[in-house]
C-alpha cells in the first residue's frame, strides 16, 4: 500500500513538470500564429536601380531591372540576419567619361541585419542595413571581350509587407546605397567611384515557420 | 602470389599515368590554347584622362573633331576612349589603358564618322607596351593644318630626255611621341617622297594629294648628266595645282 502510495505522489510529480516543459513561451506580436514562432523566410524580388549622385553610373548609363534573392533567418523575434545575391545590367549611353565599354553587368552577394516589426496581421516592415562585395563584369567592343572590376555596397533597406496567410506574402522595397568602386584616375576619382543610388522594387516572400515551437 | 600482385599494381600504376598525363596535355593545350595574340587586355581598376585644346594653324579654335585613344594609331578597332572636341576646342574625355599594346591618341581620325576632311590628323604615340601608363595627359594645344587638295604634273621639254625626280611632301596624317622617353626611331615619319624617272617613253607624271595648308613640297630634280637640284613650293589654301616642266 505504502508502495503503491509512493509510486502514485512519484507519477503525479513527473506528469507536473511533463507538462511544464511542453507548455510554449508567450506568443510574439511578429509571430502570425502564436504558437508558431518565424523562423526563416526567402525572398524573390525585381528591382529598378536608379543613380541619384553625379557620377558615371548615374549619368551614363541606362540601368536595367534586376532581381534579387535573399535568406532571413530571425536571430530573436524582432532581428533578422540575412544573405542576399543581386543582379542588373546597365548599358553605357556615353562612354566619353567611362572609356569604350558597351555594357556592364553587376552582381552582388552581401549580409543583411534587419528589424522586422509586425503592424497588424496583414502589414509588416521590415529595415535593413547591408554591405555587399559588387562585381563588375565590363563588355569591351575588341577581344577578349570583358574585363572585371569590384566594389563595395553600403545600403539601408526598407520593406513593407503584407501577410496573405502564414507562409505567402509580398512586399515593396525602398533601398538607397552607396556603391564605392576602386577605380585609379585622380582626375575623375570621385566620379568613376562614387556612387549614390536607390533600389525600388517589390517581391515575394516565403515564411517556414517551426511548428508548435 | 606476391609475383601476381606486384605484376598487377605495375600494370595499374602505368595505365593511371596514362590517364594523367592524357588530362596533363588536354589541360596545357586548352589554357595556352586561350592566349589570344590579338587580345587587347585592360588594365582592371584604372582609367586615363586626356585633356587637350585643338587649334587651327592660326590659332582658331576648333569644335567638334573626332578624338580617340587606339593601341596603334593605323588601326582602327581597338578603340579604348572616344570624344570630341567641345566649344573652344577643348577636350577632356577618360579612355582605358591596356597594359599589353601601345597607346596612340589620335586627333581627326581617318576611320572615324565624323572625321573632318578639311584638316589634318595628328596622333600622339608610345608605341611602348607598359604597365604604368599615366592616369592623365595633358597635351596643351593641338593643332591641326587645314588639307589642300594639289594636283602635281611634271612634264619634259622637247630638249629633255631623262629625268629623276624625288618629290618630297608632308603626309596629311602627322605622328609624334607621346612623350620625351620615347625613341624617335618608333614614331612615324611625317615626311613621304615619291621617286620617279621620266624620260622619251614616259615623259609625263601627274598625282593628286591632299598636303597640309603651309607645308612645303620639295622637288629635288636630276635633269640627264646635270648635278642635282631642288625647288620648294609652299603649300597655300589657294594651291590647287603645281606643273614643272623641265
Amino acid at each position: 500500500m505504502k508502495n503503491i502510495l509512493l509510486l502514485a505522489i512519484i507519477l503525479s510529480f513527473s506528469l507536473t513538470n511533463a507538462q511544464q516543459d511542453q507548455s510554449l513561451p508567450n506568443p510574439h506580436r511578429n509571430w502570425y500564429e502564436p504558437e508558431d514562432p518565424e523562423t526563416v523566410f526567402f525572398g524573390l524580388s525585381t528591382y529598378f536601380p536608379i543613380g541619384l549622385s553625379h557620377s558615371s553610373l548615374s549619368n551614363d548609363y541606362e540601368l536595367n531591372a534586376g532581381i534579387q534573392l535573399e535568406v532571413n533567418v530571425f536571430i530573436t523575434p524582432q532581428f533578422v540576419a540575412g544573405v542576399y545575391g543581386k543582379w542588373h545590367e546597365g548599358e553605357v549611353s556615353n562612354i566619353e567619361k567611362i572609356g569604350n565599354i558597351r555594357e556592364t553587368n553587376f552582381s552582388e552577394y552581401g549580409v543583411s541585419l534587419g528589424y522586422y516589426q509586425a503592424i497588424n496581421r496583414e502589414f509588416n516592415y521590415l529595415i535593413t542595413a547591408n554591405i555587399g562585395s559588387v562585381s563588375l563584369r565590363n563588355s569591351v567592343p575588341f577581344s577578349p571581350g570583358s574585363f572585371r572590376e569590384n566594389g563595395t555596397s553600403y545600403k539601408l533597406g526598407g520593406e513593407l509587407g503584407y501577410r496573405f496567410n502564414q507562409t505567402i506574402a509580398v512586399f515593396a522595397r525602398v533601398s538607397p546605397y552607396y556603391l564605392n568602386l576602386d577605380i585609379n584616375n585622380a582626375a575623375y576619382m570621385d566620379y568613376l567611384n562614387k556612387h549614390f543610388l536607390v533600389d525600388v522594387g517589390f517581391g515575394l516572400r516565403v515564411h517556414l515557420h517551426n511548428p508548435n515551437g | 602470389m606476391k609475383k601476381k600482385y606486384s605484376v598487377a599494381a605495375i600494370k595499374c600504376a602505368e595505365a593511371c599515368l596514362k590517364v594523367v598525363y592524357f588530362f596533363t596535355t588536354i589541360a596545357f593545350i586548352h589554357l595556352f590554347g586561350s592566349c589570344n595574340s590579338d587580345d587587347v587586355l585592360v588594365t582592371e581598376n584604372k582609367r586615363m584622362a586626356v585633356f587637350a585644346t585643338v587649334l587651327d594653324s592660326k590659332n582658331v579654335a576648333l569644335p567638334d573633331i573626332p578624338v580617340n585613344v587606339t593601341t596603334n594609331a593605323f588601326e582602327d578597332y581597338n578603340i579604348l576612349g572616344a570624344s570630341r572636341s567641345k566649344a573652344g576646342g577643348s577636350v577632356d574625355f577618360v579612355s582605358l589603358v591596356s597594359y599589353n599594346r601601345g597607346v596612340a591618341i589620335n586627333f581627326n581620325p581617318v576611320s572615324s564618322a565624323v572625321y573632318n576632311p578639311n584638316f589634318t590628323t595628328v596622333s600622339y604615340i608610345d608605341p611602348r607596351e607598359i604597365v604604368d601608363r599615366e592616369q592623365r595627359i595633358d597635351l596643351d594645344v593641338v593643332k591641326l593644318s587645314r588639307v589642300q587638295d594639289v594636283n602635281v604634273s611634271i612634264s619634259l621639254l622637247s630638249q629633255t630626255s631623262n629625268l629623276i625626280v624625288k618629290i618630297q611632301y608632308y603626309k596629311s596624317t602627322q605622328s609624334f611621341a607621346l612623350n620625351q622617353n620615347i625613341d624617335p626611331l618608333l614614331i612615324p615619319e611625317n615626311i613621304t617622297s615619291n621617286y620617279l624617272k621620266l624620260d622619251e617613253e614616259n615623259p609625263t607624271f601627274e598625282n593628286s594629294w591632299k598636303l597640309p595648308v603651309g607645308s612645303p613640297i620639295k622637288f629635288f630634280y636630276k635633269i640627264e648628266d646635270e648635278i642635282q637640284k631642288d625647288t620648294t613650293i609652299t603649300v597655300n589654301a589657294t594651291t590647287n595645282s603645281i606643273h614643272l616642266e623641265f
